[in-house]
């Protein structure tokens, strides 16, 4: 599967995109880009407690936002796309 | 040691909210003209730098004041004392950075006084442009130049 | 004790008088100030059936009653007039340092009444206001114009300028303050060319006092503390600045591309969003008077064919010259944008307008001959040289600056102008964000983003998360953000502040400055009586029933996210109207005039 980064996660993965070995879900993928980029990375992804997902991560899944396809648990393809951004904004 | 303002010039966003907060500090009135910062943009340069009183060492508008209406306080601010002043307007004079401003409104000379050891400006300033620390330790600086000669040095191993 | 100066200057091009009078108390506790008030005063005093060029046309400044404060970010300030390019109300809002400046100088407004014969500029320097002789200016970019102010006024004079195409009459010239920042949509610098005002010089020595000096305090400190802290209002727009919208836009698949006909996903769009911005061209962060957000961008690009130095690009400056005319190359756009400052025009309209001169180019429908060369989306010289031409007056330009809608009916396809009420709609597909293709269709100046932001819960998920994919739910969230926006616009703070701060802070910081025991619905009641006074104007006006391009209602999204979906506009429009307290022809009813204390019959306001 394909991860895009965007803003300041750019800053901590040094790269653009990624292919991952698949997840099962977004739960599970957020603690393996945790894993590979380190407590930096799981300071954004997670909240303080770790029960949650961070404030500061915007996820899609082929466009589409998390929220709206089952939150932490969305279920993931091998053929997604996952687009990774922080509280970004403009107008 | 007395803490200093120091102004970093390249983190200056030119918003002039130090202006604002000064005066309503002071006087309770938005009024950059009753500020005692002002910023000063150079344009082509792309550069804005926030001006104050330095609080100089050996301040000669205190040395020549007249009535003793100028006096160093405990944070080692140079400070005005308006019920003393007779606005003999000789430290402006006296000011080699200008730094000393009549106030048409109170009709008395005013100067920055670090807010009696709390700076508005440092506190309000979005960017870090303006900071309060102890002049004789300059750690961000130094910390900087030693990280890039651990980056140098620490990849030969 | 108010943060009111209590006083706003009438001037009279024509006869070259200039009056001081008192500001309408009653009227700005109704309506807030800047957009609200300066709309009443409009209302008040102009036929909604006037010509926008004609002399009987009035051009009002207006600050709020935060502008000029340590309010958080209270330096905005409000052009108001009948807009040459929609004939709607118009109001552009700009930020900067010319507002604040205004205050200072001991006055809230400027009504320009009539046309003078000769180029004028007004001078305001604390209470001595003279109208001077502006021939010098004429004909000069707003660079220029600020400069030789500054050189001939004085430094510390702020400038609110037109460049050239407002003096030519373009439809959507704007007014330019502080050289970068822009009163910039509807064609407000038309207005003022018309009047052949050139600019307006204010220095102010003078103070901005507020009612509850204590308590106004606690309230900006909070609301600079939470702002500080939001993500968002605290280091991302600092960071990135607007631009950083280009990649989540269009990785939900929403990104018009190439005049909204090839789709709403862009490949290269990275090459033009923020990161590449930062990466590339940015120099440094820039705020405006007073703020803590700081999102402007001091941009340089160092060399190549597009060489050049100015601030911006701005997100749907940065769409419209980028993906909607299928463009990568970053320099490119932030040349035309600088272009667009200098010239004193609106990027937004001009770039959308290239954009659909490349699809009736591509059509067939406009010959090569009158543009004077092949123009094809993804040419980056087209859009640097077509807005020079604009900003010159000449060949395609004069074209050009009709703006899309009447370009496109002059060669028989308006339908091809992505625009409503003509004016161009900005950088997001309202098939893949239907609460969007509400707020278009909907706004009270035409084809407008910013004034219902529905991305901010469709796709940025702030103030809470919604489904861009569904029509549910839009009409009532959208009345709010337009009746909280619209509040915002009035009291002189910038929009950008909701990314932080709710109703209660913004509120809190009005009650203390003016020294008000309103509530905060009541508060965001006037913003909603705002707008409903505009849309009495423009009921009264005659403009176009709100509707959408063709291309929305029936083109689906090929791909993507939203694949398959037009906008379901009428899914939607009813219930808008009624949540509004409008009837099915969108007219307010007796019952919602009543409530708001509006009855407005074409140029006599009564209050009831």
């Amino acid at each position: 599967m394909k991860v895009k980064f965007f803003a300041t996660y750019r800053e901590i993965t040094k790269c653009k995109e990624a292919y991952i070995p698949t997840q099962p879900d977004v739960w599970s993928l957020l603690h393996y880009l945790s894993g590979v980029y380190g407590p930096e990375m799981k300071a954004k992804l997670f909240t303080a407690d770790g029960n949650d997902i961070g404030q500061d991560a915007i996820l899609l899944i082929n466009g589409r936002n998390i929220a709206h396809l089952g939150g932490k648990n969305a279920p993931i393809l091998d053929t997604d796309t996952i687009s990774l951004f922080p509280m970004v904004a403009g107008g | 040691m007395s803490k200093q303002l120091v102004v970093k010039p390249e983190k200056c966003v030119s918003c002039r909210t130090c202006e604002l907060v000064c005066s309503f500090e002071h006087t309770q009135q938005f009024n950059p003209k009753l500020s005692s910062v002002t910023v000063i943009n150079y344009e082509e340069a792309l550069v804005s730098v926030p001006v104050m009183c330095m609080q100089c060492e050996e301040a000669c508008c205190l040395k020549v004041c007249p009535v003793g209406a100028i006096t160093r306080d405990e944070q080692g601010a140079v400070v005005m004392h308006p019920d003393k002043c007779i606005v003999c307007k000789m430290c402006m004079s006296a000011c080699p950075l200008g730094n000393i401003s009549f106030s048409p409104i109170t009709r008395k000379m005013f100067k920055c006084d670090l807010c009696g050891g709390d700076p508005n400006c440092v506190k309000f300033c979005p960017s870090g442009a303006i900071q309060y620390v102890d002049p004789t330790e300059n750690p961000d600086r130094k910390k900087a130049v030693a990280a890039s000669f651990k980056e140098v040095f620490g990849e030969e191993v | 004790m108010t943060s009111w100066i209590g006083t706003i200057l009438r001037v009279d091009l024509a006869a070259g008088t200039i009056k001081k009078e008192p500001l309408n108390m009653k009227d700005a506790h109704d309506y807030v100030g800047a957009r609200g008030l300066g709309t009443k005063y409009f209302c008040d005093e102009v036929d909604p059936k006037v010509e926008p060029l004609s002399p009987e046309n009035k051009l009002i400044f207006m600050t709020g009653p935060l502008t000029g404060t340590a309010a958080s970010s209270a330096g905005r300030y409000e052009v108001v007039a009948k807009a040459p390019l929609t004939g709607t109300i118009g109001a552009a809002n700009s930020g900067g340092h010319f507002g604040p400046e205004l205050k200072f100088a001991g006055y809230d407004g400027i009504i320009f009444e009539n046309a003078s014969e000769t180029p004028v500029y007004l001078y305001i320097n604390d209470d001595k206001v003279e109208i001077r002789d502006a021939s010098e200016l004429w004909g000069k970019t707003v660079y220029e114009t600020t400069d030789l102010l500054n050189e001939s006024c004085g430094e510390s004079f702020k400038v609110a300028c037109i460049g050239p195409t407002g003096e030519n009459g373009c439809l959507f010239s704007g007014v330019m303050n502080d050289k970068h920042r822009a009163a910039g949509r509807g064609g407000m610098g038309a207005v003022m060319g018309s009047k052949k005002l050139k600019a307006v010089a204010v220095r102010g020595t003078g103070s901005v006092s507020v009612a509850r000096p204590n308590k106004f305090k606690e309230a900006f400190v909070d609301a600079r503390a939470k702002l500080k802290a939001d993500p968002i209002g605290g280091a991302g727009m600092a960071a990135f600045g607007t631009e950083v919208l280009v990649n989540i836009i269009n990785e939900s698949g929403a990104l018009p591309f190439r005049n909204w006909r090839d789709g709403a996903y862009f490949d290269e769009a990275d090459k033009t969003g923020g990161e590449a911005l930062a990466d590339q061209y940015l120099v440094k962060n820039k705020g405006c008077f007073g703020c803590s957000i700081c999102c402007g961008r001091v941009t340089r690009v160092p060399d190549g064919p597009f060489k050049s130095v100015g601030e911006g690009p701005e997100y749907e400056a940065g769409w419209s010259y980028g993906a909607d005319c299928g463009i990568s190359d970053l320099a490119a756009i932030c040349k035309a944008n600088f272009l667009c400052n200098e010239y004193g025009m609106d990027p937004i309209t001009l770039g959308a307008t290239i954009a659909c001169a490349m699809e009736l180019y591509e059509a067939g429908a406009l010959p090569q001959e009158d543009v004077g060369f092949p123009l094809r989306f993804g040419d980056p010289h087209a859009i640097v040289d077509l807005t020079l031409a604009v900003g010159k007056n000449e060949g395609f330009g004069k074209t050009l600056a009709l703006g899309s809608y009447r370009m496109a009916e002059k060669y028989g396809r308006p339908e091809l102008s992505m625009s409503v009420k003509k004016q161009e709609m900005p950088a997001y597909d309202g098939r893949a964000i239907q609460g969007m293709a509400l707020e278009y269709a909907t706004s009270n100046r035409g084809g407008c983003h910013v004034r219902g932001y529905l991305t901010s819960p469709e796709i940025l998920g702030v103030p809470l998360k919604t489904d861009p994919m569904v029509t549910e739910g839009k009409p009532a969230l959208l009345k709010t953000f337009q009746d909280l926006t619209a509040l915002i616009d009035s009291l002189g703070i910038c929009l950008f502040t909701t990314f932080g701060l709710g109703l209660p802070e913004i509120a809190a910081q009005y009650r203390e400055a003016i020294g008000s025991d309103e509530s905060d619905e009541e508060i965001l009641l006037k913003g909603e009586r705002c707008w409903n006074l505009e849309k009495h104007f423009n009921i009264a006006a005659g403009v176009e029933k709100d509707t959408l391009p063709p291309r929305l209602l029936r083109e689906k999204l090929p791909s993507g996210p939203a694949a398959g979906k037009v906008a379901e506009l009428y899914d939607m429009l009813g219930e808008y109207y009624s949540v509004r307290g409008w009837d099915q022809d969108g007219v307010p009813t007796d019952d919602k005039n009543a409530e708001l204390g509006i009855k407005y019959e074409s140029k006599i306001l009564c209050d009831i």
